[in-house]
């Protein structure tokens, strides 16, 4: 009987327990608290903000008119869109390729117990570390385009005639995707060295007992178990590609004749030089969408499987 | 076979450190020389020229010390405000038992891979709604929480045995102490890698402080560096201003390489 029934004591305690429970659950929400602040305005609140404003007309100055799917029908027939769009293709194409060859044979390269090698790795990083400004800057001097150019005097030697590198239409992208290389290929060195020091030194002993050569061991073992990181290396920098601005700001200002015009300079151009705030949230949105489907698309394709890892 | 292999390798090695440090070599060599209007090849890697007129019409011509305050601040603050955001929320998603949780911290990781670039216009316009257009308020509240710092704190207190905590309760200390005097001090490494990373995208973020920005004085060094290359001057001006803007991240770098390589394994760099 004195089980069931509430004492003025026992409901204290249980009052008291709960409110002690609510409170820890409130110190808990506290903790969260700014960074679910900060998230909230400046993800969730400015995605909503970007699609209500890419079907609108608004020049950050005058009254906003609905145009509803205005900028999308007039972005699809932009011939200059398409250009943007065309650049930022061709640029992921020439860059993601040869950066990921690149970056995994430097790897293999300091993947070897050798003295000072870790300051051949950080020498090779050190790129990455450095603001693109002053990287463009140094560049813009390298790609002079007179016969005492830097670059001009290397290809000299190979016998090589001057070139033109960012006033011609046809070298510019060529140009800024080289230098892009050079100043990315240190970052995904690190994240193939991480996945080649995850291969079992084993297996390569028993290929190279086996009688395969070096390369032999490269392409027939090393690689096919580096799948995951070549997902991963190949993901990274395509979506990097597809938002390619910095450089081409720096490097060309988009130019000559929109030959270097990515989709991330468009839409700045779009909105700050002409100040057509939902023409360009229409554009962004695009590109969030094209980002989305190639990298969905390159995990299917390149065999992504959630049990991978 | 393979003691013959070994001075090739190093020479493979040596042409490639050639490649990547070479640029930076030649900026700091023709920054160096007064005298060098156009920089051409061949140049010789010690100057012959040696001075510092270069450095002192950069200092003079333009207000590239008052660009290297406003990184310094913006970098320092919006780096410390994610070291405090991130652990606190980590802290709570590792440790805590509260209604939505999960849902909360699921929501987070869904916009982990978004690209920040394309929602640059929104991001604009709040700010300026908010009145910090070309202000620091604009340059590091929107920067101040990181969902990968999050992640990462989370991931690193999930792995600190839960009897610290326990031990400090039973002792009488509630969450909060718990937090500072337990549970931080034991995250060191995992605020380091966070910091590092934090660090050094802050102070290279290009697109965003050149939207936010507007004046002269508000500029960031790397957007500052970037209205530089629009003046005239010879080819050694510009390099000088290039090797200023390059030495407080090599100095980092050099400083703190254990945690930046730790965190690109990560993949916290923006590559």
């Amino acid at each position: 009987m004195a089980g069931r029934v509430e004492t003025p004591a026992s409901a204290i305690v249980r009052s008291r327990s709960r409110w002690r429970s609510l409170r820890t659950c409130w110190t808990w929400y506290l903790f969260v608290a700014p960074s679910l602040i900060l998230f909230l305005v400046f993800t969730l609140f400015i995605w909503a903000f970007m699609i209500y404003l890419s079907f609108q007309d608004w020049s950050l100055i005058g009254p906003r008119a609905f145009v509803g799917l205005g900028n999308y029908r007039e972005l699809l027939a932009n011939e200059h869109f398409w250009s943007a769009f065309r650049v930022t293709l061709v640029y992921t194409l020439i860059f993601v390729g040869p950066v990921a060859a690149i970056s995994l044979l430097v790897a293999a390269l300091v993947n070897q117990r050798l003295p000072l090698i870790g300051v051949f790795r950080s020498a090779y990083f050190l790129p990455v570390v450095t603001s693109i400004s002053v990287i463009a800057l140094v560049w813009r001097f390298i790609l002079i385009p007179r016969a005492e150019g830097p670059l001009n005097y290397l290809i000299g030697w190979l016998g090589l005639p001057p070139q033109e590198w960012l006033i011609d239409t046809s070298l510019a992208l060529p140009s800024v995707t080289g230098m892009q290389i050079w100043a990315t290929a240190g970052y995904y060195m690190i994240l193939w060295l991480a996945g080649l020091q995850s291969v079992p030194e084993e297996l390569h002993e028993a290929a190279r007992i086996d009688g395969a050569g070096r390369w032999a061991v490269f392409w027939r073992v090393t690689l096919p178990m580096l799948r995951p990181t070549t997902i991963f290396v190949v993901i990274i920098a395509t979506i990097g590609a597809l938002q390619m601005f910095g450089a081409v700001f720096l490097l060309t200002g988009g130019g000559p004749v929109r030959a270097t015009t990515t989709v991330v300079y468009y839409v700045w151009q779009s909105a700050f030089m002409t100040y057509r705030m939902g023409f360009g949230a229409a554009a962004s949105i695009v590109l969030f969408v094209v980002i989305l489907i190639v990298a969905l698309l390159q995990r299917r394709f390149l065999g992504w499987t959630e049990d991978i890892y | 076979m393979r003691a013959a292999r070994i001075p090739a390798t190093y020479g493979l090695l040596v042409l490639l450190a050639v490649a990547a440090l070479g640029p930076f070599a030649m900026m700091v060599s023709a920054s160096l020389r007064p005298n060098l209007v156009y920089l051409s090849f061949p140049m010789p890697l010690i100057p012959p020229d040696l001075g510092l007129a270069n450095y002192a019409q950069l200092f003079g011509r333009t207000i590239i010390g008052r660009w290297i305050l406003n990184s310094a601040i913006m970098t320092l603050s919006v780096t410390a405000l994610q070291l405090l955001t991130c652990s606190m929320a980590g802290f709570a998603f590792a440790r805590g038992k509260f209604p939505g949780r999960e849902a909360l911290f699921w929501m987070l990781m869904a916009s982990l891979m978004i690209p920040s670039t394309v929602t640059i216009i929104p991001l604009f316009l709040v700010v300026v709604k908010l009145g910090w257009a070309n202000s620091f308020a604009g340059l590091i509240v929107p920067h101040a929480t990181s969902i990968f710092g999050t992640f990462l704190m989370r991931q690193y207190f999930k792995t600190i045995p839960g009897d610290y905590d326990d031990a400090a309760l039973i002792d009488g200390a509630n969450r909060w102490q718990i937090y500072l005097r337990v549970v931080l001090p034991l995250a060191k490494p995992a605020l380091a890698t966070l910091g590092t990373l934090t660090f050094l995208n802050t102070w290279n973020d290009f697109l965003f402080p050149l939207v936010v920005t507007s004046s002269d004085e508000m500029r960031p060094l790397t957007v500052g560096l970037a209205t530089l290359a629009n003046q005239t001057g010879n080819a050694g001006f510009f390099m000088a201003g290039a090797t200023v803007s390059f030495l407080p991240t090599f100095a980092f770098f050099l400083a703190m390489q254990r945690y930046v390589v730790r965190g690109v394994s990560l993949s916290g760099l923006k590559g």
